[in-house]
């Protein structure tokens, strides 16, 4: 099987190269043609992979190349596939396909198709290499590249200036994580003088046993710390959430395959995937657990206000993540990697439910400008509804399951903060149904508020609504790879990635006490979503003008934007002002224009002396001599002493 | 008194010298600043051949042969050039020659 590992990343990374050369002259509107089998080609070896690591705990490896070979520092290209990567590459793959099928539909006669089919493949192969990644610097490189990718994806429409912008913000927010993960793989190689993840010597097993290598705690908190700063950025964690929802600029698929599904988890997955290092050090571990908490229930306050459909994924995405990042913070690792999965599959069909509304409204996306397309879009309503269903985690669709192993690990962990988390869990899932059936209710029920005279909703084509309903499987069934809860296939096969952790017996009672608890959070959260936008009994303008303030606060994002303006970016704008006007003009540019000036100005004064007359010159030369030969008469010679 | 020296010889030279170079600095023609320019090698060949005499050596009398043919030559091309300006049409007049000034 190691054999062909290889395989996974290359297929995509071809297509690309055909699409990206070829795609221009020759195959433009036939684009889909090489990259869909190239991934599902991806898709069938990953799945090869998950079977063989089912029967078989050892993980596989290919090594490739060496990359750098300088004395201590060697760094080798190599791929590694264990249980944490089939996981995920399962996940990167099939999303990753789904969304290709996808995008057929909803980018056909877009002037750029070839382009997008070149990103989206691209896109797949750095993900793709993200996670077979065996060392922190391959991994840091194609942690880069999917930045890179979405970065191209959010801007795909380059002449819309939001877009530009969107992108511009959503790689610069992430540089800020980067600078910590890059500071944090400096210290983790300064420390265990290797950058390698597996075996006796990699930095993993180095970091159980950091104190019989004399390591101290101090340095592994640092190293958690930096390394999940670099998670925030990616996975969009306060503070650095900002740059998700602006990336909704980008085309839906995107916004299904890398800002739901696959690249914003990368920071989950990281942060898993170094999880020795974590659970090395209690500091780390609260702050990830508190950073975590913090998002989930600020992004899902936010979601509740937002007006555009996409908006309200968005933020429903930073708030699944913040729920990812505290099940690990809390040492609920499993569950983390497990609401990963479903999220993805869950996620990927809203959004391109999204998609599919978009589409179907020509290009509409204010969720006030909506209702009643239920009628008209019957496929893109089920799914969606399935979608939200298990966002919102009701029993038994997928969300249901993790989300709740989520909250019951948080509860009987040994972190301080485990309980807080927990009850935090707990409103956010109440908040997380509410936002999804304020969307499901105000997109799909109710009388139509566009213009039924000039738009008429459609259902999209087959290409569309295949993916979806091929999504509505895994979000409906897949929690139960995870039954039962906390001993299911799952958890038994994940256990291989996380040896070192602590196992938790949980009692009986307790997980139906949360499953109760949770499913109560969740049916009162849609409850009072059907009371407020499908009934009517309760009014949300009154509750917005009774509660002025918050609800401005909210609708404004927690002023976060507003916040980094004033704070960050005015007082870096006028700083680089300063140093433009002041320093550059003012000084370089003005010595540099000084000297030039000045050399001009002497020129100009001393090119009269080139009078062109041959007579000037004999006689400037016969002066000459006469003066150096008088010169020397008088005072060298003793002619005239 | 009325032996002669090195320094009659130097006098002669320097004479040609200053004739040549005030030849060269004064009058416009080029065809007589050429002229002059040959005074001035001969007067240095005039010193040379004082010195070789002084010193009973023959190695300036023969540096001033080899001078001598290379005046020669240099002067081919000189007037060359001279005869080529002249032809062009206008005048020889050094100071209506500024073309490669402009």
């Amino acid at each position: 099987m190691s054999d062909f590992l290889f395989l996974i990343p290359l297929l995509p990374l071809a297509a690309f190269c055909i699409n990206i050369v070829l795609g221009r002259s020759l195959i433009r509107e036939h684009a889909h043609l090489i990259s869909i089998p190239a991934v599902l080609g991806s898709w069938i070896v990953s799945v090869l992979v998950l079977l063989d690591l089912n029967d078989n705990e050892n993980a596989i490896s290919q090594r490739l190349f060496t990359w750098i070979p300088s004395g201590d520092f060697n760094v080798e290209v190599s791929l590694y596939a264990d249980q944490l990567t089939a996981i995920m590459l399962m996940v990167v793959t099939t999303v990753g396909l789904l969304v290709h099928v996808y995008s057929v539909g909803y980018m056909h006669g877009d002037p750029g198709y070839y382009r997008f089919f070149s990103y989206l493949p691209l896109f797949v192969f750095s993900m793709l290499m993200l996670v077979l990644a065996d060392n922190l610097l391959v991994l840091f490189v194609f942690w880069e590249a999917v930045g890179l990718c979405s970065y191209f994806l959010i801007g795909y429409y380059f002449r819309r200036r939001s877009a530009n912008n969107a992108a511009k913000k959503a790689f610069i927010v992430n540089r800020i994580g980067d600078l910590g993960f890059g500071l944090g793989i400096m210290l983790a190689f300064w420390t265990f003088g290797t950058i390698s993840f597996y075996g006796e010597d990699g930095l993993f097993e180095m970091a159980v046993e950091h104190e019989a290598l004399g390591i101290a705690g101090g340095t592994m908190t640092a190293i958690g710390i930096l390394l999940f700063i670099g998670a925030c950025g990616k996975s969009a964690q306060f503070p650095l959430h900002v740059w998700l929802p602006d990336a909704m600029e980008g085309p839906t698929p995107v916004s299904a395959l890398i800002h739901a599904a696959t690249m914003v988890t990368a920071g989950i997955y990281m942060t898993a995937r170094s999880y020795t290092i974590f659970i090395s050090s209690e500091t780390a571990m609260l702050f990830v657990a508190v950073i975590g908490a913090f998002t989930a229930v600020m992004a899902a306050t936010i979601a509740l206000t937002q007006n555009d459909i996409k908006r309200v994924v968005a933020y429903s995405t930073v708030s699944q993540l913040g729920y990812m990042a505290f099940a690990l913070g809390t040492g609920a690792w499993v569950a983390a990697i497990f609401h990963l999965m479903t999220h993805a599959f869950f996620k990927g069909l809203l959004f391109l439910g999204c998609g599919s509304v978009i589409h179907g409204m020509h290009e509409e996306q204010d969720i006030r400008q909506m209702g009643g397309l239920r009628a008209h879009m019957p496929i893109t309503f089920v799914t969606f509804l399935v979608g939200a269903l298990a966002n919102a985690g009701l029993i038994p669709l997928a969300g249901f399951w993790s989300k709740d192993e989520i909250i019951v690990g948080a509860w009987i962990s040994d972190s301080p903060f485990g309980k807080v988390a927990s009850v935090l869990g707990l409103i956010a899932a109440f908040l997380t149904a509410l936002y999804m059936f304020r969307l499901v209710f105000l997109v799909f029920f109710g009388k139509p508020r566009y213009d039924t005279q000039q738009i008429h909703p459609h259902e999209s084509g087959p290409w569309m609504t295949w993916p979806l309903i091929l999504l509505v499987i895994p979000s409906l069934l897949i929690g139960f790879i995870g039954f039962p809860p906390e001993d299911g296939w799952f958890q038994h096969f994940l256990h291989h990635s996380f040896e070192h952790v602590e196992e938790h017996h949980v009692s009986l009672t307790m997980t139906v006490t949360f499953g109760v608890l949770s499913t109560i959070a969740a049916a009162g959260g849609i409850f009072v979503a059907w009371m407020t936008y499908s009934r009517g009994a309760i009014s949300a303008e009154a509750v917005g003008e009774r509660y002025p303030a918050l609800y401005q606060f909210l609708l404004n994002k927690w002023y976060f934007d507003e916040l980094y303006d004033r704070v960050l970016v005015r007082p870096m704008k006028t700083f680089s002002m300063f140093l433009w006007r002041i320093v550059d003009v003012g000084v370089i540019d003005a010595a540099v224009n000084g000297v030039a000036t000045g050399i001009g100005g002497i020129s100009q004064r001393l090119r009269h002396v080139q009078t062109g007359l041959v007579a000037n010159y004999a006689l400037a030369i016969a002066l000459g001599m006469v003066l150096l030969v008088g010169v020397y008469f008088a005072g060298f010679s003793n002619l005239f002493r | 008194m009325n032996e002669v020296t090195v320094e009659h010889f130097l006098f002669l030279s320097a004479a040609l010298f200053i004739i040549g170079m005030m030849g060269v600095l004064t009058r416009r023609n080029i065809l007589i600043i050429f002229m002059c320019i040959e005074l001035m090698v001969a007067a240095v060949s005039v010193s040379l051949v004082a010195f070789a005499w002084e010193s009973n050596t023959l190695d300036g009398q023969i540096f001033v042969l080899f001078a001598l043919a290379i005046a020669a030559a240099e002067a081919a091309v000189g007037l060359g050039i001279i005869l080529a300006l002249s032809r062009r049409g206008k005048s020889v007049d050094v100071d209506q020659l500024h073309e490669l000034r402009d």
